[in-house]
């Protein structure tokens, strides 16, 4: 299990990351969210003993970093760094020996993983003739072909299409079956929202939300409305709790200060008769991340 | 397990590298262009016109016989009259008229003819002279031998190892070797030294590094990136030293290169293997400086910047080493040659000169040893704390920040 307690960092007299607290059971994922800046890096850097903490501790199982650990600890860094005239082959190879693991059985699990990947290519080939989604599978590949215990991903959707985030977001989960410890950072709520059984929200380094994505959206209400009927604008807008109304597709979104006004709505909605769509939900991820964002500009 | 991905990380560094063009150049070119000095010298000498220049001897039977049995490199014919030698100089059958005025010569020799040595030749006429005075003083045949005879001439140097017999030919060639080290010391060193600088700010500028730094630790790069290279600089030294022997083999069939065979005959053997332990320290001392450098490094357009300032501290011993040659009393050069980053070049010279003892040579090699240790000590932390910072503006502000808290205590 790995325990970050009561972990901050200071660079001169700015606080990149203030106070923050977290642990990661084996087979959990933990999303870290956040602005550029909000201070992801420097809590990957700290846990992977790149930098020391002002205060605070990282623990896994009960001890700090030591080299036997490094060896079962993957990491994928933000800036994607690859040797670019070097085969596909030999670095893979070469950062899965670095964790410990044989030659040879590196040779047959790489084989696995690109075909697994759909990678365009072979394993003789240099990187430099990949393209940037495949450059970044077998990026993902080097880092995880040694079925790491314990996994950190800075941004790993970023630069691909929807087909390959797909095929990342299930090789993460994969992972997670098979027990590892993993936590990552993106800005793709959708997929932090799929993929992760806990996260944190940091905001100039402050933890600003903490916990499982659902309870985080409960935990603000169910004060989005999605509402397809035959009901005029201005009686809805005239529902005390309905604070504003917006066009949605075919229907409209109504954002409530109360959720106890769905109700009023629904029954306003549903005098003649069926409706075709009524769903009262909490807000998303995506809007809580710019709500809580815009609430940090005004401090 | 350090261990074992230390080796890993000397293997993968070594062996990437001996895979590029790059390295067999710099291994073979300086053979290449060896090679092709001798071709041309070879070509040069095949074709040159080696026929002996002709000179004409006017009037003076007894010269013309005299000359003929010197060892001259040169046909010497005799001609009646002066008018007949300067024809036959003019229709280019021979090279140069000799004529001789009351034991005054003259050589008029034709502009495009073929070259006489003119020293050898002025050497016999000044004997020619000797002896027709001495016959015209009566002086006997074994008297005037006798008067001929250069006196021999040894030479001993005293040392303190003692006197050794063979003393000039041993100075010249363990000079003449320490000198040549001195430009491949340089040569290495500057190849290494950019190669080194290249691998750690490639691996920092494209974030591998980071990759590299999870799975082991500054200790296991810094170490496994140095070893590597310093393998591969071995490498080098053991393909010159085996090119050598092989070359020695067959060398003395050419004449021309009989010269440097005999001059490399004189070396002390005990002077090559200090001077060997000497430079391997150093390559090692001046990478470690260089890996040190390097991870200030931001991008690759700054390595040049950061490994100048090595390059210039190997050039001072480099070109020491040319000045020191009859300065066995300049203290500052005494001193120089233990200091390490300079005493590569200078003190196998000195050593080579006999101006240094072996215990003195021992004195400088224990100091690289020492400051090796200390710079490989102190050095991991200042790469530590550079290797996966990024800082904006030059690396001299980097360089200064890292000095800046270098000796605490971690």
């Amino acid at each position: 299990m790995i325990e970050i307690n009561d972990l901050t960092k200071q660079f001169g007299d700015k606080t990149a990351v203030s106070h923050l607290n977290m642990q990661i059971k084996p087979g959990e994922v933990m999303g870290l969210i956040g602005q550029n800046g909000a201070g992801k890096t420097t809590t990957f850097r700290m846990i992977l003993d790149f930098i020391d903490p002002t205060s605070g501790s990282v623990r896994w199982d009960g001890t700090s970093m030591t080299a036997e650990k490094r060896q079962k600890l993957g990491f994928l860094p933000e800036e994607r760094g690859l040797y670019q005239k070097m085969s596909i082959e030999d670095q893979v190879l070469y950062f899965a020996e670095l964790h410990g693991m044989k030659r040879g059985d590196a040779r047959l699990a790489l084989r696995d993983w690109m075909k697994r990947l759909n990678v365009v290519g072979k394993p003789e080939d240099k990187v430099q003739s990949l393209s940037k989604g495949n450059a970044q599978k077998i990026q993902l590949i080097a880092t995880v072909i040694f079925n790491p215990t314990f996994l950190i991903l800075d941004e790993p959707f970023s630069g691909l299409d929807p087909v390959n985030t797909e095929l990342m977001m299930q090789e993460i989960l994969n992972l997670k079956q098979q027990g590892a410890m993993i936590i990552f950072s993106s800005h793709d709520m959708a997929g932090v929202e799929k993929l992760s059984d806990q996260l944190t929200m940091l905001r100039h380094g402050e933890t600003v939300l903490q916990g499982a994505p659902t309870e985080i959206r409960e935990s603000f209400g169910r004060t989005e409305l999605y509402l397809e009927a035959p009901i005029s604008s201005d009686t809805l807008a005239q529902i005390d709790g309905v604070d504003a109304i917006e066009p949605q597709g075919d229907g409209r979104l109504l954002h409530l200060s109360d959720p106890e006004s769905g109700k009023t709505v629904f029954k306003l909605a549903t005098q003649a008769g069926y409706i075709p769509a009524f769903a009262q939900e909490p807000p998303t991820l995506d809007a809580i991340f710019r709500r809580e964002v815009a609430a940090g500009e005004v401090k | 397990m350090q261990k074992k991905q230390l080796w890993i990380v000397i293997r993968q560094t070594f062996v990437n590298r001996l895979k590029t063009v790059g390295y067999w150049m710099l291994v073979l070119t300086p053979i290449l262009i060896l090679a092709a000095i001798a071709g041309i010298n070879f070509v040069v000498q095949a074709t040159q016109n080696n026929t002996a220049p002709k000179i004409g001897v006017v009037q003076n039977q007894p010269l013309v016989h005299y000359l003929d049995k010197q060892q001259l490199d040169a046909d010497i014919k005799g001609y009646a009259k002066t008018s007949t030698a300067n024809k036959a100089l003019a229709d280019e059958k021979i090279d140069a008229v000799l004529v001789e005025h009351e034991q005054q010569f003259t050589l008029t020799k034709r502009a495009n003819g073929q070259s006489i040595d003119q020293k050898a030749l002025q050497s016999a006429l000044t004997q020619y002279n000797t002896i027709n005075r001495a016959k015209a003083l009566q002086v006997s045949d074994d008297t005037l031998q006798q008067l001929m005879t250069p006196p021999k001439m040894s030479t001993h140097i005293q040392s303190q190892k003692g006197v050794n017999k063979d003393g000039a030919n041993s100075n010249a060639a363990n000079y003449g070797v320490a000198v040549a080290l001195g430009i491949l010391i340089f040569m290495f060193l500057t190849s290494y030294v950019g190669m080194i600088a290249q691998e750690i700010a490639n691996e920092k500028s494209s974030r591998i590094m980071e990759i590299l730094l999870a799975a082991t630790s500054p200790g296991v790069q810094f170490f496994g990136k140095i070893g590597g290279i310093g393998l591969l600089a071995l490498l080098h030294g053991a393909i010159y030293l085996i090119l050598g022997i092989i070359a020695s083999f067959w060398l003395p069939k050419i004449s021309q290169l009989k010269g440097v065979l005999d001059m490399l005959q004189g070396i002390d053997w005990s002077f090559a293997l200090m001077t060997m332990l000497i430079v391997i320290v150093s390559i090692f001392l001046y990478m470690v400086l260089t890996a040190i450098i390097a991870a200030m490094v931001n991008d690759l357009s700054q390595v040049q910047q950061a490994v100048a300032p090595v390059t210039y501290i190997s050039l001072i011993g480099y070109i020491l080493t040319f000045v020191l040659n009859g300065q066995p009393h300049n203290a500052f050069l005494n001193i120089l040659s233990y200091v390490p980053f300079v005493s590569q070049t200078l003190m196998p010279a000195r050593l080579g000169l006999q101006y240094a003892t072996m215990t003195q040579a021992s004195i400088a090699l224990t100091l690289e040893v020492m400051t090796l240790y200390f710079l490989s000590k102190y050095g991991l932390r200042v790469y530590k704390r550079n290797v996966l910072t990024y800082r904006e503006g030059n690396i001299t502000k980097a360089a200064l920040l890292s000095l800046k808290g270098l000796f605490k205590a971690h």
